[in-house]
């Protein structure tokens, strides 16, 4: 083996080993409130500030689309940004890594209030990892709130 | 070989002193080709000799000769790896550090789990290319 099977190796490890994340990630976030409200068929509302999300809101069953709220959050690798969304869930994300992609590995969880047994708990709604490409959305939905459901879009925002 | 042959041979070979009156044409091309050959046989007798005075340099020629390195390639493929290995690492590099995340990559869900009971998770992508994982629970959740 030459020189060069060296370099192929080398190569091949490079170019699909995570990489350190260098300063902070800044992450976008929107929570929603979807709601079914028996709008005449095919009829949907979207809120005030959901236009770039019309397209991925659409495909879910709901009728009704409300912006709860809309933040950012910045963090250093390995280190958690917490975010409330009400008072009864808490976003956090934490970046991990970047990927041989340039994606950006990121954990992330919807923490919930909750009551077990008369006791008041803390549960992991949704806990996830993925890799973001930055500047596309991740759409984590499905915890009920009220009387509709939480549906959360999160970005990691593009380097300048 | 006839007789007046002969007799121009033996002449030519200084065995016959007999000078003939008027040598024919014949006679004198043929003792020409006899001269014409014995030049040949000169030179091809001739054996080179190196002379007392020659033999150093001629030792030196052979002692370069031996000491001298074979020329061999492992030059080339050290060099061809080498600028091989070069090229790798510049693509490599230019994959990680240059453009950014390729139009082909997209954002890729690895897990995803749920502490609700009784809910499910799904992961998948939508007609738009959105990530989505999606928690599927009971309105009223089990507690």
């Amino acid at each position: 083996m030459s020189i060069a099977g060296v370099a192929i190796v080398l190569a091949v490890l490079v170019g699909s080993a995570d990489q350190a994340l260098e300063g902070p990630v800044t992450f976008s976030l929107v929570p929603v409130q979807a709601t079914k409200e028996n709008r005449p068929a095919g009829e949907k509302s979207f809120g005030e500030g959901l236009e770039s999300f019309r397209t991925s809101l659409e495909k879910l069953p709901f009728d009704t689309f409300k912006k709860v709220k809309s933040d950012k959050a910045s963090a250093t690798a390995n280190k958690e940004a917490r975010v409330p969304i009400s008072a009864r869930y808490t976003l956090t994300v934490t970046p991990l890594a970047k990927d041989g992609e340039g994606r950006v590995r990121v954990k992330v969880c919807v923490e919930e209030k909750a009551e077990r047994e008369g006791k008041k708990v803390v549960r992991k709604a949704v806990d996830t990892t993925a890799a973001l490409v930055p500047g596309e959305h991740l759409l984590l939905g499905g915890p009920s709130m009220d009387e509709g459901r939480l549906v959360i879009f999160i970005a990691v925002e593009k380097e300048k | 070989m006839n007789k007046w042959q002969r007799e121009v041979a033996r002449r030519f070979d200084g065995e016959s002193d007999v000078q003939p009156m008027a040598p024919s044409a014949e006679a004198l091309a043929y003792e020409a080709s006899l001269r014409q050959l014995r030049e040949g046989a000169k030179l091809a007798a001739y054996r080179p000799e190196i002379a007392d005075a020659q033999f150093p340099s001629f030792m030196e020629g052979i002692r370069e000769s031996i000491e001298a390195p074979r020329r061999h390639h492992r030059g080339f493929w050290a060099v061809l790896s080498l600028s091989t290995a070069a090229l790798l690492v510049a693509l490599s590099a230019f994959l990680v550090f240059g453009g950014g995340p390729d139009k082909s990559v997209t954002t890729q869900v690895e897990a995803a789990t749920t502490e609700i009971p009784g809910a499910t998770v799904e992961k998948y992508t939508n007609e738009d290319g959105t990530a989505v994982v999606w928690v599927s629970t009971a309105q009223r959740d089990l507690l």
